[in-house]
């Protein structure tokens, strides 16, 4: 605690600290740092500079490959903006991530982001709302965002998903198709973030088509000037068709990109990461069944083959036969629990004498999976209307039956004793720090493993963390009670809802407490286990990408060992080990054997394996489904996976050509990406430090006002200690600097720095009289002016005007000696010396500050006017061009026309030869009236836009005074 | 706190422009860009009144030579009216000088009886008679002499009325004509760089030049009171330097001394290159030419994969039907760039044989007294052969 500062300097720091800046500024883009519970990285920040830029005009693409967090670059933003004053911010993202975003955002931002429902009311007010895109290209839910007010910031992850299926949307003219449900879903949310500025997130902006970028872009370029239309982009860029680029073209267009397209690659942010990619590594175990195993395998397989099953007609045929191809391939456990729910449905079937709905077997089989895209495909699945061959059932009963003991009377099966040796081995590597995540497809599965570790004495009950989709139970309960007051938790205004809660402390659990987690496919998606770098696949699911999502929550950023991923591979089973050679190696989704580093993956394969599997996933777990649906047998199976293997490598040949050839449009040159990150991680530390600084002071000398008793703590760094006192009952412990993960840190838009900026703005309203020692003069007059900067990107400057009192006037004092006034502490009392008003030379003096800042401050203003009046002529110069061609085209056809003409014999002929012609003619006319209106600079489009650049360009700024001072000695 | 430079208080802010010409041809330029190039010069008005907006000035100075011609035609008369109407400020005067190119006269746009004169706004001043004067608030006043002609061998400035004694307002001049004595050369509207102070002036507002310049005396010492070209607002030809700019200029009160900051406003660059090696070429196409209108000479001689290599460069710069040049505009002169005949013999070695023969034909041509020619016809026999093989 210390003696109070005096109002003035209070003042000042307070405006100094919470002026806009502009997006180059380093404090602007350190002060976003620290509203977050991270150490940003260079190629973060850089992103963050280049959206911040980007908003004014509409937005921008933020496109790094997967794993260089865009989430925090994203956090970083709002976090800024939010600090800033934006009070509205939308969050679309695919269903299955709005709960890691919600975690995400409060662990790393303390932003509690309300669920945006199909309810009346629930996007009005004030926060984060995030919403599952599916929901927001519903009526409902969009038409209730669109009547709540405006947001400041719309964020879209996953956008490909969203925006780039462009064949979906628009015909082969460059028509959007109205009819179709993508068009609507993607319209309606094009409707919903009109207006309003978005950052768009996806590591694929562009997987087949250049016109999935040109989508894209549309989004973030309200003008509809960077890449025109579609049929003009179409025309001007894209060669024999979408998916290649037209000859000679990569430059303008990569031009283009770089204006609206932010996109780093891992091996660009490699050298200035502290914690560097770690490497991934294969370990497989092989197990052989037991004769009795294989044979219940075969047998059960055998029996899934055989056309005509009654078990499996009726409604949810294919989520049931396939279900249960998964879950046989899980474990024992689960296929038993499949042939008893098999059992059950043939009986039910042959008491009622007709073919189940199937609703119960197929609901129990999706929660055993514990898949939502299951339970919800349930809804569209196929009906059999058919009738039951009761015969047949009462056959397949007795068949089901009898596998079914046999599932259940055999005991530790082959794949469990190599489970168990695997997770043996993972926790018992003290480098490896001792953990293992363990992750399967089925409940049963979950159950049955944890049972087995505990059974075969790897770990007690205790050490096991289990995980699933709804968390319910008593150890989550208990495990969510402990976590809550383990953690002190910095915003108290901010809560996050009880499923974020939840999972936020079994991960507390499984990172503080147990050695082994095991979890389901729903927790895989959004849990940041990078303290754990074991993971072993109890199963795989079919779709690669999720196998990468898996990988993904250990192998991820903050990662500083090499991640093993486990497999298991029956020695005699020719169809798992066929879908694993695909997976291993065509797809290589489980890094290298020997464990050799994959940091610079994307160089070494040519694209990044995320890329990959995100392109190829869908197709091959599409063509798993129809092998397994329609093979009649194994050794069709075999046949038709080794095809699958084949075509999988054709697949990824022309995936990666294609990407080679066309991602160097949105890849920025290495040497250029390099300069930029090399100069932020270089000024990062010092303008922390300086902000760091700034804060406490600002904060200290508001508590000193409070008489708050306080100290400054150096314990592994600095903190502020605030003692139990009446606006603290229980004190605070404010980090300053970095807070770690259950600390409070001091930030732009932390309550204290905003009570602290109120209080001294209070202090100092109005005029007001002041003694300086050592003035100029008797008396005058001082001024700080904030003047704000509009235009493209709006930021705020602080600039002092001193005067001196001579007789009735005043006389304007050099800015040396303005600043000198304000550096030092006014002394106590007011004097008594009269200062003259004299508003004329003040509003001059005013005036010629401006005048002359306005040459240093507008330099950004112009190289950003320059960018947007050259992408509007290029709008033009397309048009032109193809308007050109088809000129050129049209006269040909004239030209042969009037041949015809001219040949025609006969008056009929040649009255059509001449409609011809002058139909022909009257098309170039269209087209010269066209090109002139163009030329012309008369286009409409371009006129708005032209008209818009200037009027941004020489907005004037504004300005208001901050601090009105009369002194004297 | 921020920096920025000591200033004096500021009385009266203007805007000094010239030489915008107008309805400009550009007839050596293919004809897309002989409209672009127009059009610019008409749509950095906007810019021009953008700053006047910007740093809302007191009045804007329009120092001749606006049009190119004294009888433009409507699509640039009726251009200029709609900007002023746009830019119209009332109280904010924008006067508009007839200079040599746009003489006032009988017919001229600047006439009285011009229908484009009663489009114009209010705010909007021609300098249409001899004795042109106008206060600019209570602290200035214009003073202003128009060409009448396109040769004139008077000084309009020495003819603008001498300060009167006892008067202390800003006193600005505004007048269009040339302050370069060139010996034996004749000078239209001659300028004597000392006008501005012989007449009391402080600040002579001028156009003709298209370069921004503040003029010196003979002695090559600067006066108080400036004579300033701000020069064109955008570029009419290559090799002209300084342009793409605008004046802004304010007055202190006590002093009356002007302070001149150069604002830029043009859209093109404009620029000449004469390049000898393919190097050259290289790296002038990994340069950022979209806003640049190019002067391309090359003068090389290159064997036949280089001069390939060349062809294409200067396609990617030009652009074509299929694609955008890298150059905004592009004027290149090929006639310079050469085969270096020397070993090719090889370009035609897997050729048939009435082509090789023929190859070594014209090259033996080449040391006799038709060399040009037979240089020329090796290499277009060269071009047709990678043509049809690339075909």
């Amino acid at each position: 605690m210390g003696e109070p500062v005096h109002p003035v300097l209070r003042r000042l720091r307070a405006e100094e600290l919470v002026r806009l800046r502009s997006s180059s500024d380093e404090r602007r883009y350190v002060a976003s740092q620290r509203a977050g519970r991270i150490d940003a990285n260079p190629h973060q920040i850089d992103a963050v500079i280049f959206a911040l830029r980007r908003l004014r005009e509409g937005g921008c693409i933020l496109a790094d490959e997967v794993g260089l967090g865009k989430t925090i670059e994203a956090g970083l933003v709002m976090a800024q903006l939010r600090a800033e004053g934006a009070r509205r911010i939308l969050l679309i993202v695919p269903k299955p991530l709005a709960g890691q975003w919600r975690q995400e955002l409060f662990s790393l931002f303390g932003i509690s982001a309300k669920e945006g429902r199909a309810e009346a009311g629930a996007f009005d007010g004030e926060g984060v709302f995030i919403v599952g895109r599916e929901a927001a290209g519903t009526p409902g839910v969009s038409g209730l965002i669109a009547s709540s007010a405006a947001f400041d910031l719309c964020v879209i992850d996953e956008a490909h998903e969203l925006f780039a299926g462009i064949h979906r949307r628009y015909d082969k003219s460059g028509l959007e198709k109205h009819d179709s449900g993508y068009a609507k879903t993607a319209a309606r949310v094009r409707e919903l973030i009109d207006g309003t500025p978005v950052l768009l997130l996806t590591a694929t902006p562009m997987q087949n088509s250049l016109t999935e970028l040109w989508s894209l872009v549309q989004y973030v370029d309200p003008s509809g000037t960077l890449l025109g239309d579609l049929a003009t982009f179409r025309a001007v860029f894209t060669g024999s068709d979408d998916r290649h680029l037209a000859p000679g073209q990569g430059r303008e267009l990569r031009r283009r990109l770089e204006q609206v397209v932010q996109r780093t690659l891992r091996r660009q942010a490699q050298e200035f990461l502290d914690k560097p990619f770690v490497g991934r590594a294969a370990r497989t175990y092989e197990f052989t069944m037991s004769p009795e195993e294989r044979a219940l395998y075969d047998d059960v397989t055998r029996y899934l083959l055989r056309p005509g099953l009654q078990a499996f007609r009726g409604s949810h045929r294919s989520l049931l036969l396939l279900g249960f191809h998964r879950r046989m391939a899980s474990s024992k456990a689960a296929l038993a629990a499949s042939l008893l729910n098999v059992e059950t449905r043939l009986e039910r079937m042959l008491r009622e004498g007709r073919l189940d709905d199937g609703d119960a077997t197929a609901l129990a089989t999706a929660e055993d999976l514990d898949d939502e895209e299951l339970l919800e495909a349930l809804a569209a699945e196929e009906h059999d209307d058919g009738t039951l061959d009761r015969e047949a059932a009462k056959v397949e009963l007795e068949e089901v039956r009898g596998l079914r003991e046999r599932a259940d009377g055999l005991g530790v099966d082959a794949k469990m004793r190599a489970v168990i040796a695997a997770t043996r081995a993972a926790i018992a590597d003290d480098e490896g720090g001792g953990k293992a995540v363990l992750f399967t497809e089925s409940r049963k599965t979950q159950e049955y493993v944890c049972e087995q570790l505990v059974q075969a004495g790897v770990v007690s009950r205790e050490e096991i963390t289990l995980f699933s989709g709804d968390n319910t139970g008593e150890r989550a309960a208990a495990a969510l009670e402990r976590w809550e007051s383990e953690i002190e938790w910095a915003n108290a205004s901010e809560k996050p809802s009880r499923s974020v809660a939840v999972r936020l402390a079994l991960v507390h659990e499984f990172h503080t407490r147990t050695k082994v987690l095991i979890a389901t496919e729903a927790g895989a998606k959004g849990l940041n286990l990078q303290f754990c770098n074991v993971l072993v696949n109890v199963d795989l699911p079919w779709n690669p990408q999720r196998i990468e999502q898996r990988i993904g929550r250990c192998h991820r950023y903050g990662q500083k060992r090499d991640v093993t991923v486990v497999n298991f591979l029956a020695t005699d089973n020719a169809a798992q080990r066929l879908t694993f050679e695909i997976l291993s190696q065509k797809l290589e989704l489980f890094g290298e054997v020997m464990g050799a580093s994959d940091a610079v993956l994307s160089s070494a394969s040519g694209a990044p394996r995320e890329a990959l599997t995100s392109a190829l996933g869908d197709a091959f777990e599409k063509d798993l489904t129809r092998i397994y649906r329609e093979a009649r047998s194994a050794e069709e199976i075999e046949a038709r996976l080794s095809a699958l293997r084949d075509s999988t490598a054709e697949r990824r040949r022309a995936f990666e050509e294609e990407h080679a050839r066309t991602h160097s449009l949105i890849e920025e040159l290495d040497e250029s990406v390099r300069q930029a990150f090399s100069q932020i991680a270089e000024r990062l530390p010092g303008e922390l430090a300086a902000l760091d600084e700034d804060l406490e002071r600002v904060v200290c000398g508001y508590l000193d006002v409070l008489g708050v008793a306080y100290e400054i703590r150096e314990e592994d760094g600095r903190s502020l200690r605030i003692a139990e006192c009446e606006p603290f009952p229980q004190g605070r412990m404010i980090r300053l600097g970095r807070a770690r993960d259950d600390e409070e840190a001091l930030h732009l838009a932390h309550p204290l720095v905003k009570a602290a900026v109120e209080e001294a703005r209070a202090a100092t309203a109005g005029r007001i009289r002041v003694r300086y020692a050592d003035a100029p003069a008797d008396a005058g007059r001082l001024l700080v002016l904030k003047i704000r900067y509009s235009g493209f990107e709006p930021r705020e400057r602080l600039l002092p005007l001193a005067f001196a009192a001579e007789g009735d006037a005043l006389r304007p004092l050099g800015i040396e000696d303005a600043r000198a006034l304000l550096s030092r502490a006014p002394l106590e009392g007011a004097g008594d010396s009269s200062v003259p008003e004299d508003p004329l030379t003040i509003d001059e003096e005013i005036e010629a500050l401006i005048f002359a800042d306005r040459a240093s401050s507008e330099v950004p203003t112009r190289a950003q006017f320059a960018v947007a009046m050259e992408r509007i002529e290029r709008y033009v110069a397309d048009r032109v061009l193809v308007l050109e061609r088809e000129r050129d085209l049209r006269s040909e056809r004239a030209e042969a026309a009037r041949g015809e003409r001219d040949a025609a014999i006969g008056a009929d002929a040649r009255t059509r030869a001449e409609k011809k012609v002058q139909r022909a003619e009257d098309h170039i006319d269209a087209l010269d009236a066209t090109l002139e209106t163009l030329r012309a600079g008369d286009d409409e489009r371009y006129r708005r836009q032209r008209d818009l650049a200037h009027t941004r360009r020489y907005e004037p700024p504004a300005h208001s005074i901050v601090l009105d001072i009369e002194w004297s000695r | 706190m921020e920096s920025v430079d000591d200033e004096d208080p500021i009385v009266l802010k203007i805007l000094h422009t010239a030489d915008w010409h107008l309805g400009r041809p550009f007839p050596s330029f293919a004809e897309g860009d002989r409209i672009k190039l127009s059009r610019a010069r008409l749509d950095v008005l906007r810019s021009v009144f953008g700053v006047a907006d910007s740093f809302e000035v007191d009045a804007v100075l329009c120092a001749g030579d606006l049009f190119d011609e004294p009888r433009p035609g409507r699509e640039w008369t009726e251009g200029l009216a709609e900007i002023l109407l746009k830019h119209h400020r009332p109280g904010r005067p924008v006067v508009l000088l007839p200079g040599n190119h746009d003489p006032l006269m009988a017919g001229s746009v600047w006439h009285p009886d011009h229908e484009v004169r009663r489009r114009f706004p209010e705010s909007v001043h021609v300098v249409d008679r001899l004795d042109f004067e106008l206060p600019l608030g209570e602290h200035a006043v214009l003073y202003a002499r128009p060409c009448t002609s396109t040769a004139g061998q008077e000084d309009p400035a020495l003819a603008l009325p001498a300060r009167d004694e006892g008067d202390d307002r800003i006193r600005i001049g505004m007048v269009h004509g040339s302050t370069h004595e060139v010996p034996d050369w004749q000078q239209n509207y001659p300028l004597d760089p000392e006008a501005a102070t012989k007449r009391g002036l402080d600040y002579l507002a001028i156009g003709d030049t298209h370069a921004y310049r503040v003029v010196p005396l003979r002695d090559g010492t600067f006066p108080t009171a400036p004579t300033v070209y701000p020069g064109a607002p955008e570029a009419t030809n290559f090799g002209e330097r300084e342009t793409g700019s605008v004046a802004l200029v304010h007055f202190r009160r006590r002093s009356r001394r002007a302070t001149i900051h150069r604002e830029h406003v043009a859209y093109w660059r404009w620029r000449t290159e004469h390049l000898t090696d393919l190097e050259q070429l290289r790296g002038l196409c990994r340069e950022d030419l979209g806003r640049t209108v190019l002067q391309l000479d090359l003068d090389m001689s290159l064997p036949p994969a280089e001069l390939d290599e060349a062809e294409r460069l200067l396609t990617d710069l030009e652009g074509n039907r299929a694609k955008h040049g890298l150059a905004g505009i592009a004027a290149v002169d090929r006639s310079e760039l050469r085969l270096d005949t020397q070993g090719i013999e090889s370009a035609f070695a897997n050729l048939p044989e009435v082509l090789q023969s023929a190859a070594q034909r014209l090259k033996e041509a080449e040391s006799g007294p038709q060399a040009e020619i037979a240089r020329r016809a090796l290499y277009h026999l060269y071009r047709m052969t990678r043509d049809s093989e690339r075909a």
